[in-house]
């Protein structure tokens, strides 16, 4: 195993490629995996690395531009296609897909390892934010019932005066259910809290005045 | 009114008197006349008189007897029939009736219908004859139009000429060996020709476009033969000598015995039509070139992709090879395994390069003695079942006696099962009537033997290109067969070809070599 914190899936039919691209890649120093099939993949249980899938578009089982379209509604690694047929329609519906890159067999080692390390850096980042989402939805989960209705009006601007109004509370009980959700919340400013709400995909909620 | 009698008045009745009797005579609407025993007329109304202009009494200038009057009324060619009826008249004494032709005054003939009646006296014999003529000039004229004779060779009716040259087709007619004998105004306007200028099948020569003569002679032929209806299209040539595309139907009429009295002919002009057909046709085979170029490029990428997966893993090798080498420090061992794999990597490409060769050459032929005929025999029963699936029969012509060829037994039978294969494939595409398709073996020469096999099907716009590799109609076909199927004939010095077949179709001709110079 590589010192590197991150792994590539190799998905050819041809075990020639499979073995020759499993040397290049460990002799680049990466982690790799290889599989004959979509169906080994897919069972594969993968570690929680930063990931690139080095995908063959001709498969035995399925094509790898519908194994990408079944994969969309998931968590997966960018992909780059490789490809013995390059046709401009495919290569347009990868693209179009998500996939980093599509090469045309026989590919340049530079253009695949190029493709590779912005696969990864996109997975990379993707795993950070999913990462900082996960964190953040756990502080949400904390909040009570109250507070997830206050967290709303706060965050769209509206003074405490009229959050409270909206709620038919008074201004100082309001101001104790602000101070409890930036507590939770660890949100160091308004400005934090409204970011943090961003991330959460959490509503703004606008006065009915 | 004038009443012309006989120098013996008549009595006409012997209950009314003579002035109502007479009035009765002069006010029917026909020709009233009495006559003697003999015919001799005695009495004749004024009708009769004003309708002939002829007096009773002219009959003494011309002599007594029973014709002398009315042969000088009659159409010369009712004289005959009228002496006739009178002669049986005067033995029997039956009543008669005739239709014959009377000269009018202004000397144009009507036709009448005349009957008489005999008159007998106490002893029973016939004492005078009554008779009268009734016009039936205009039912009998449209009678006669009606049944057209064979050998007038055109309607007298005007009204029904002027109904044939106005329909917008030439409308025609035939003898039931085919001669033309008659055609309505629009076959000498268009043609510029009279009806006697297409007799003798001149039409074919003169009016029908060259490429096209050959097959309407055939057609009519057999149609004319076989009694069954004709059907073509085909280019006739106007007055100005330009061509125009007619669709040509004809059938027999035929008599209560099934006997043809005359084929009924209309020729429709279809130029406009055809014009857009044939349009439309090279649209089409533009079309269909189209997906030649896309059977071609298809092919070149599946041969593109069975050479670059080993290329692929050639390449990322080499690359693997480098960096285990460029390591520090190096991982030889990796590296010479790298090395190893380039090397199995390109004999797999190269693998991949000679199964494609393999495609247009064969290298595991065997020859041995051969009897064209069998080969040929068991082609058939191999595709017989398909062809006749297809609605296509399999036709087998072989001549007896043929020397042996040297060769291989599969590859000859793949050359003619893929020729036969590409005939049926040639006629399907028409239409789903039944075709034959027909494989045939001849002599060739002294020292040679031929195979032809012969299609009706869609034919081949070029007969040298077909032969080119990749050269394709089919949608699913790789255009290799005919590229094969040449170069194995040539491998056993013979030659193959194609040629046109009339008026469609294609034969596929190969010639072999005899094993030896046969004895006989």
């Amino acid at each position: 195993m590589s010192p590197r914190e991150d792994i590539v899936f190799v998905v050819d039919d041809d075990f020639r490629l499979r073995e020759a691209l499993q040397e290049l890649l460990t002799s680049a120093e990466m982690n790799v995996v290889t599989f004959g099939s979509a169906v080994e993949y897919l069972e594969y249980a993968k570690p929680d690395l930063p990931a690139c899938l080095v995908l063959d578009v001709d498969l035995p089982d399925i094509n790898g531009l519908d194994l990408q379209t079944q994969l969309a509604s998931d968590i997966h690694p960018p992909i780059v296609f490789i490809t013995g047929h390059g046709d401009v329609p495919s290569s347009v519906r990868a693209l179009k897909g998500g996939a980093v890159d599509f090469l045309m067999k026989p590919f340049s080692e530079a253009d695949l390892l190029g493709a590779i390390e912005v696969a990864i850096a996109r997975d990379s980042e993707a795993r950070q934010r999913r990462c900082e989402v996960d964190v953040l939805r756990q502080r949400f989960s904390s909040l009570t019932p109250r507070e997830r209705e206050v967290l709303p009006l706060v965050v769209s601007g509206l003074l405490n005066k009229q959050a409270a109004m909206e709620l038919g509370i008074s201004e100082v009980t309001l101001q104790i259910h602000r101070g409890k959700i930036m507590h939770k919340m660890e949100a160091q400013s308004l400005a934090e809290l409204v970011r943090m709400a961003g991330t959460l995909s959490i509503p703004l909620a606008h006065s009915r005045r | 009114m004038t009443v012309s009698r006989d120098r013996q008045p008549t009595a006409l009745s012997p209950h009314h008197g003579d002035d109502e009797a007479r009035h009765v005579v002069e006010s029917i609407p026909g020709l009233a006349w009495s006559a003697r025993q003999d015919g001799t007329p005695e009495v004749v109304n004024s009708r009769l008189h004003e309708f002939t202009g002829r007096d009773i009494d002219e009959q003494e200038r011309g002599g007594r007897g029973p014709t002398v009057w009315w042969v000088q009324v009659l159409h010369a060619d009712d004289v005959a029939p009228w002496v006739e009826a009178w002669s049986h008249a005067e033995q029997g004494g039956a009543p008669w009736e005739i239709e014959h032709r009377l000269r009018r005054s202004d000397g144009t003939y009507r036709w009448f219908r005349t009957a008489a009646h005999p008159a007998r006296g106490p002893d029973g014999q016939v004492s005078r004859w009554y008779g009268m003529g009734i016009d039936v000039d205009d039912l009998k004229r449209g009678r006669d139009e009606l049944r057209a004779p064979d050998d007038d060779p055109c309607p007298s009716d005007e009204s029904l000429t002027q109904f044939l040259d106005a329909l917008p087709a030439i409308v025609w007619r035939a003898t039931p060996d085919g001669e033309p004998n008659f055609s309505n105004q629009r076959a000498t306007s268009y043609s510029g020709g009279t009806l006697a200028d297409l007799q003798n099948r001149q039409w074919q020569k003169d009016f029908v476009h060259r490429d096209d003569v050959a097959m309407v002679a055939r057609a009519w032929t057999h149609a004319l033969e076989t009694q069954t209806p004709f059907d073509v299209a085909s280019r006739h040539r106007g007055a100005d000598g330009s061509y125009r595309w007619f669709h040509t139907r004809a059938e027999p009429l035929r008599d209560g015995s099934g006997r043809i009295v005359h084929w009924y002919g209309i020729d429709v002009d279809i130029d406009e039509s055809k014009r857009v057909e044939d349009a439309l046709r090279v649209t089409q085979a533009k079309l269909s070139r189209a997906s030649e170029i896309a059977t071609v490029a298809e092919l070149a990428a599946s041969i593109a992709h069975e050479i670059s997966q080993p290329l692929a893993a050639l390449v990322a090798n080499a690359h693997a090879s480098l960096r285990w080498m460029s390591t520090e420090p190096p991982n030889l061992e990796r590296a010479q395994l790298t090395a190893e794999r380039i090397i199995r990597d390109g004999n797999a490409a190269a693998e991949v390069v000679s199964r494609i060769r393999a495609l247009f050459k064969r290298t595991d032929s065997t020859r041995a003695l051969l009897n064209v005929n069998e080969v040929i025999a068991e082609v058939g029963r191999l595709i017989a079942d398909e062809a006749s699936r297809r609605n296509i029969g399999i036709g087998i012509d072989l001549e007896d006696g043929l020397p042996p060829t040297m060769g291989d037994r599969v590859q000859m039978q793949q050359v003619i099962a893929n020729l036969a294969r590409n005939g049926i494939d040639a006629m399907e595409a028409i239409d789903n009537s039944w075709r034959v398709l027909w494989i045939r073996s001849r002599r060739d020469g002294e020292n040679g033997l031929l195979i032809e096999i012969s299609d009706e099907g869609t034919g081949l716009e070029d007969m040298e290109r077909a032969f080119e590799p990749f050269f394709t109609t089919k949608e699913n076909g790789m255009g290799m067969g005919l590229a094969i199927c040449r170069w194995i004939v040539e491998a056993h010095q013979g030659r193959l070809w194609a040629t046109k077949n009339v008026p469609q179709g294609t034969t596929f001709s190969f010639t072999l070599p005899a094993a030896f110079r046969d004895a006989s």
